[in-house]
């Protein structure tokens, strides 16, 4: 299909595609939520600028970092997508000295293992993981810090939700959606 | 939602008046206290913090205040905001002694209290009544794409004035759009865990919420809980007793599930769900009743298509205040106390009857003969009345 407006203010085109297989009271809805409800979710796109000492490639890094960290446990998609939306808004929010950035990340991929994941990590091995440089006790504090910043907000709409929706909306065949999630 | 950050206890007890403790369990602890600024009652419900494993907050916390914060709606119960208490200046993680507090409005009754109170005569008005707010706070929260996962009788809260509010939310999740997703499978409390979950299912959906809504109507029918079983297996022989046990051609692929040879091994007809609600024949609520209690997920019908069902628009009028509910709270740990102080008469006439009768191994005989474990008995009964013959298959 075609996207003709900007992302934000496009309205799929719910009613036309399947009346039938799909209840589209509840998709209008969860479609209304996930553009309007969660405006406020998206991470501020200009923060690496304010950022003193953090760089493009400093993020690259430790989403690779994570990414590994992601596959190493066998976490879904969803995780990876979610801790990295967790790092870019609290990078928005207060600024973050570089030897400290791979605890954001440390606490970003706790939080987001907690919220979906069946077998969470602990912060023992998340210790483990990150060279036993950051402390139990700065692990407890980051997470503190963070759910305070972010308002507890953790439900929020990744391009990957996107993705898997008009999959699922266009009846596409399972080729099809394993090349988009790709 | 604000997060309250208070610096010592003396700072908490300034704030709020402590009345009692309201409930505790393996989550934590429920006090009810007055907010002396505005003399509100609220709840505060403890999130264990520095206890157990130390992982900073527990999941069901994050789980809860990111469902609860997704929810507007008038029967849903709503978080008013989160404190923190520390009980030192350098960083409340630290300390061993820091906690934190939910917030919510203070409900007096729950279902479980109201249900199993003898003082209260239900009516069918404020039965339709109670349903239909459950059942819409149900809706609301599946359209979010969000189950529940322990809906039951104490976790549904009424208000003086008959308003429902649906609590609890440490179990609940967002479903996720993939279908292929698992998820954990030891969730919603044993009595109203539905049969996909006793079989080990793992991809569930959002139907286990209606299937425990049907538990709850169950207990509203009869005043006690309809499958009381003492664990999985137990539960399952409830159930399918029954029901019938499935077999693929009643529901697909149901033989295919973890559990599903070591739970439907060795299980005797019972009586059905028809013959077990036979004081309701003919009445309406009885095929509502057959319709969310279905064991097969696929067919058992969604809490949009429940409200629609024609109960709900018969004669009498669902009304918030046909019952008239008591001034004291009538909740779950109210019926524990209840319970156990019931205990505690039988023992003292036990004790009263053994002193009396002076030969001893003679009273304890007649203890036997008179009085047997009530609850035991009241069911043996029960299937005698149904069903004759069958009555050591369904018991043991």
């Amino acid at each position: 299909f075609k996207v003709e407006k900007p992302f934000s203010f496009y309205k799929p085109p719910i009613k036309r595609i399947n009346m039938e297989r799909h209840n589209t009271v509840w998709e209008d809805l969860e479609y209304d939520f996930c553009l309007e409800g969660k405006r406020h979710l998206r991470p501020n796109p200009n923060y690496l600028t304010t950022q003193p000492e953090i760089n493009d490639q400093n993020r690259k890094t430790l989403f690779d970092w994570i990414i590994q960290v992601c596959d190493y446990k066998n976490f879904h998609d969803e995780t990876i997508f979610l801790c990295c939306n967790l790092i870019d808004r609290f990078l928005g929010t207060c600024n973050v000295n570089r030897p400290k950035l791979q605890l954001v990340g440390s606490v970003a991929l706790l939080i987001s293992s907690k919220y979906l994941e069946v077998e969470f990590l602990t912060i023992e091995v998340l210790i483990l993981f990150c060279d036993n440089i950051y402390s139990h006790k700065e692990h407890v504090d980051m997470e503190q810090l963070m759910t305070n910043n972010l308002e507890w907000s953790f439900t929020v709409s990744t391009p990957l939700e996107f993705v898997q929706k008009y999959c699922i909306l266009l009846n596409l065949n399972k080729d099809v959606i394993d090349s988009a999630i790709y | 939602m604000p997060s309250v950050v208070i610096h010592n206890v003396r700072e908490l007890r300034e704030r709020y008046e402590k009345v009692l403790v309201v409930g505790e369990g393996a989550y934590g602890r429920v006090l009810k206290a007055t907010e002396r600024i505005t003399k509100e009652i609220v709840a505060l419900k403890s999130i264990p913090l520095c206890s157990g494993d130390k992982e900073g907050f527990p999941i069901s916390t994050i789980r809860e205040i990111n469902q609860l914060k997704t929810f507007n709606h008038n029967n849903v119960l709503s978080l008013r905001y989160l404190l923190l208490v520390s009980d030192t200046k350098e960083g409340w993680a630290t300390c061993s002694r820091s906690e934190a507090y939910l917030v919510f409005d203070y409900v007096p009754h729950d279902l479980t209290g109201i249900i199993s109170d003898p003082g209260i005569l239900m009516n069918e008005a404020s039965i339709k009544s109670y349903m239909q707010q459950l059942l819409t706070a149900v809706v609301h929260v599946h359209s979010f794409g969000s189950m529940h996962c322990d809906i039951k009788s104490s976790n549904v809260l009424v208000k003086y004035d008959g308003t429902v509010k649906l609590a609890d939310f440490g179990l609940a999740r967002f479903k996720n759009p993939n279908p292929n997703v698992t998820y954990c499978n030891n969730v919603v409390t044993r009595w109203y865990r539905p049969p996909e979950l006793l079989l080990g299912d793992n991809k569930y959906n959002e139907k286990i919420d209606v299937w425990a809504v049907g538990c709850i109507l169950a207990e509203f029918m009869d005043r006690r809980p309809i499958y009381p079983g003492s664990d999985e297996k137990d539960m399952c022989a409830r159930i399918f007793s029954m029901m019938g046990v499935p077999t693929n051609s009643t529901w697909n692929n149901v033989e295919g599930l973890k559990l599903y040879r070591v739970m439907t091994s060795g299980i005797a007809k019972g009586p059905s769900l028809r013959d077990h609600f036979a004081s309701f024949r003919g009445f309406v609520v009885v095929d509502l009743l057959e319709a969310l209690l279905q064991i097969d997920p696929n067919k058992r019908i969604s809490a949009e298509q429940a409200l629609r069902h024609p109960w709900f628009s018969q004669a009498p009028e669902p009304s918030k205040s046909a019952l008239k509910l008591p001034t004291e709270s009538r909740n779950e740990s109210w019926v524990k106390k209840q319970f156990a102080e019931q205990e505690k008469r039988r023992m003292q006439s036990h004790q009263q009857q053994m002193l009396r009768n002076g030969n001893r191994k003679r009273s304890i005989d007649t203890l036997n003969a008179s009085q047997p474990p009530p609850k035991k008995q009241q069911k043996i009964t029960n299937t005698v009345r149904y069903n004759g013959h069958t009555i050591t298959n369904t018991i043991h």
